[in-house]
């Protein structure tokens, strides 16, 4: 199990480093000059070169990336910082307090959203799906089927908005505004990020459960006489819930990163809302910063969530010795 | 031989239509299609773009003065204005042109490079395979959406750097799929009878190996272009795609955001034209899934 995790680990570096590098390459690409920004609009070229070197730009894309990586001791110390590894990217051009201060801060934020929606998906994609599959074809299978359908082909921005719509406008039920402190108002954006989650999880559950009662064992347990209120929970259920399971470990990262989009909806004060503001404001260690940690949480995510189900079945580990995990599980867009 | 292709052709939409939601989807698409390529004749791109502030927030199905093309004439809003008093009807038909092209460009674009590099991975091996391979695992350790946030904050936001970064983000997993498709048909004996026959590395790849592993892909592709719409709505949504006054569905609710009280149709229009393509380009998928789906021949 250990060499497992270690191997799992080991390959991990190689990919994250790769990521770092795609990241931190596309901010030095980007046209705009930060030192230029953060003057006032008629400092001489002269002014700004000294910033650049004070800031470290003038060095080449290597170097930058090194100090990235392992920090940055400039000639002043106003610009220097311990690094990724330390967590340490500097401060922000715009609020002037230290990026990752600001992102730990918020984290919490999203991963409350983000257990709720998961918290949700589970609760109402299981019990549809099996509701769907044990009626299939009847009208109930159809509404769960359609309602799915739709949940896969909504997008979720519209959907935060169209419950707003309804719920905050016109029936005032809920906020439209949401913050942590105040947990009804984190229904919305909860249900709007589950959404999705919810649709898959529902197909796929109605899927495996239809699968798993054509099989032999389940005729068998018929055949003996269990009432059919016992072949479905307790014979095809378990069964029937694996590749459900796995679906849901898969979609935990998805949910982090929807939450981008969902947090902008309703005002919600995490990582979404720091990275989109920061794009909007050119705030360019801000968004590096949130971009990487971002990115960096949805691996260790995925990460955990595998070497979690090689505890579970062991039929996993077996399958992935040797095997680097994929992100993003099926087909990346996760539609079943 | 083209009797031959008929024949399969006849067969494959045999199996495709007794998928009623399917060809549900199929129409769908047809539809905006249609209006996408009639949509200069149906509103002028001039007289979407335009202001007229005075009918501001006109009503569904409403009629009022507007000047297009510098005459005065009686228009009929049939889903309303939007704050510029533009035609929000006109607004989605144009703005279906738009997402129909990003959706096609970015999957092409995606399909043939990332196809190309999965087939030569899968049928060479070795070094370069894994070369091609972990490149694509990086580019999949990053999530789509946010990747493509990335790239066009780091760029700036313009048509052709939202295709590129679409384009790009969906690229790896076609990589993987041709990559094990090639691997699993690359010993068969009909590819060693080519082999034996002389022909080049790259004539069997393109002639006997990849139409034998398309069945996946053009499943995935359809997939594909559904979330490739959405990624290009959810960019244009947050400030980073179209640019308005260009029409796109994404920037159209972007703006309609904040008139949510006084305007929920301007609001609820282009999400559902959103919903309702990315809907029939799943239900097609599924469809071609089964269709395509060896196992459930006849």
């Amino acid at each position: 199990m250990l060499k497992y995790i270690i191997r799992r680990l080991i390959h991990l570096v190689p990919v994250l480093l790769g990521v770092t590098l795609i990241v931190f390459t596309l901010t030095y690409i980007s046209p705009g000059n930060p030192a230029r920004m953060m003057l006032p609009q008629d400092s001489t070229d002269e002014q700004v070169a000294e910033l650049e070197k004070a800031m470290g730009l003038d060095e080449p894309f290597v170097m930058q990336y090194f100090h990235f990586l392992f920090g940055y001791d400039g000639p002043g110390d106003s610009f220097d910082y311990k690094g990724l590894w330390a967590l340490d990217l500097g401060r922000s051009y715009v609020s002037n307090r230290p990026v990752f201060g600001t992102i730990l801060e918020r984290f919490p934020n999203t991963m409350l959203l983000t257990f709720l929606a998961l918290v949700l998906s589970i609760v109402i994609s299981i019990p549809f799906g099996i509701i769907s599959a044990t009626r299939q074809y009847t009208k109930t299978d159809m509404a769960v089927t359609i309602a799915a359908l739709i949940g896969i082909s909504m997008p979720a921005f519209w959907l935060g908005m169209m419950l707003i719509w309804v719920f905050s406008v016109n029936l005032r039920w809920f906020p439209s505004l949401a913050n942590p402190a105040n947990l009804k108002s984190i229904i919305l954006p909860a249900l709007t990020l589950a959404a999705m989650n919810t649709a898959v999880q529902t197909r796929m559950t109605r899927s495996s459960m239809l699968e798993v009662v054509r099989q032999d064992y389940i005729r068998t347990a018929r055949a003996k006489g269990v009432d059919e209120r016992n072949v479905i929970y307790r014979h095809a259920l378990r069964n029937a819930l694996i590749p459900v399971v796995t679906v849901i470990g898969l979609q935990v990262g998805q949910l982090l990163v929807g939450a981008v989009l969902t947090e902008t909806v309703f005002s919600y004060p995490g990582i979404g809302t720091i990275m989109v503001d920061a794009i909007q404001r050119k705030d360019t260690p801000q968004i590096l910063a949130s971009v990487v940690f971002v990115a960096l949480v949805f691996a260790l995510v995925n990460l955990g969530v595998d070497i979690l189900y090689a505890f579970i079945d062991p039929r996993i580990k077996a399958q992935y010795i040797g095997v680097v995990r994929k992100k993003g599980g099926l087909l990346n867009g996760a539609k079943i | 031989m083209e009797q031959k292709y008929k024949g399969e052709f006849a067969e494959f939409w045999k199996r495709y239509r007794r998928n009623r939601l399917a060809v549900v989807g199929l129409a769908l698409i047809g539809l905006y299609v249609i209006l996408a390529l009639g949509a200069d004749l149906l509103y002028s791109y001039d007289f979407i773009t335009g202001n007229q502030i005075p009918n501001a927030f006109s009503g569904i199905a409403s009629f009022a003065e507007v000047e297009d093309g510098g005459t005065v004439r009686r228009h009929l809003y049939l889903l309303g204005a939007d704050n510029f008093g533009r035609d929000v009807a006109g607004r989605i038909i144009h703005g279906a042109r738009v997402s129909l092209i990003i959706g096609f460009v970015t999957v092409a674009f995606a399909v043939v490079i990332g196809g190309s590099l999965g087939a030569v991975a899968g049928y060479y091996g070795r070094r370069l395979e894994t070369v091609i391979m972990r490149g694509a695992d990086i580019l999949l350790a990053i999530p789509n959406i946010l990747f493509a946030l990335a790239i066009v904050a780091a760029l700036g936001p313009s048509f052709r750097n939202l295709l590129l970064a679409i384009g790009i983000t969906s690229l790896p997993v076609y990589v993987r799929l041709v990559r094990a498709s090639v691997m699993t048909v690359k010993d068969q004996e009909y590819v060693e009878a080519a082999r034996a026959q002389g022909a080049s590395d790259f004539r069997i790849i393109l002639i006997h190996i990849i139409p034998n592993c398309m069945a996946p892909v053009i499943v995935q592709a359809t997939l594909g272009i559904a979330q490739s719409i959405l990624s290009a709505a959810s960019l244009s949504f947050l400030g980073l795609g179209i640019q308005p006054p260009s029409p796109e569905w994404g920037n159209m609710l972007s703006e309609a955001r904040s008139y949510i009280i006084s305007a929920p149709h301007t609001l609820i229009f282009p999400g559902l034209a959103i919903m309702t393509v990315i809907l029939a380009y799943n239900l097609i998928g599924d469809g071609l899934r089964d269709a395509l789906d060896p196992k459930l021949k006849r």
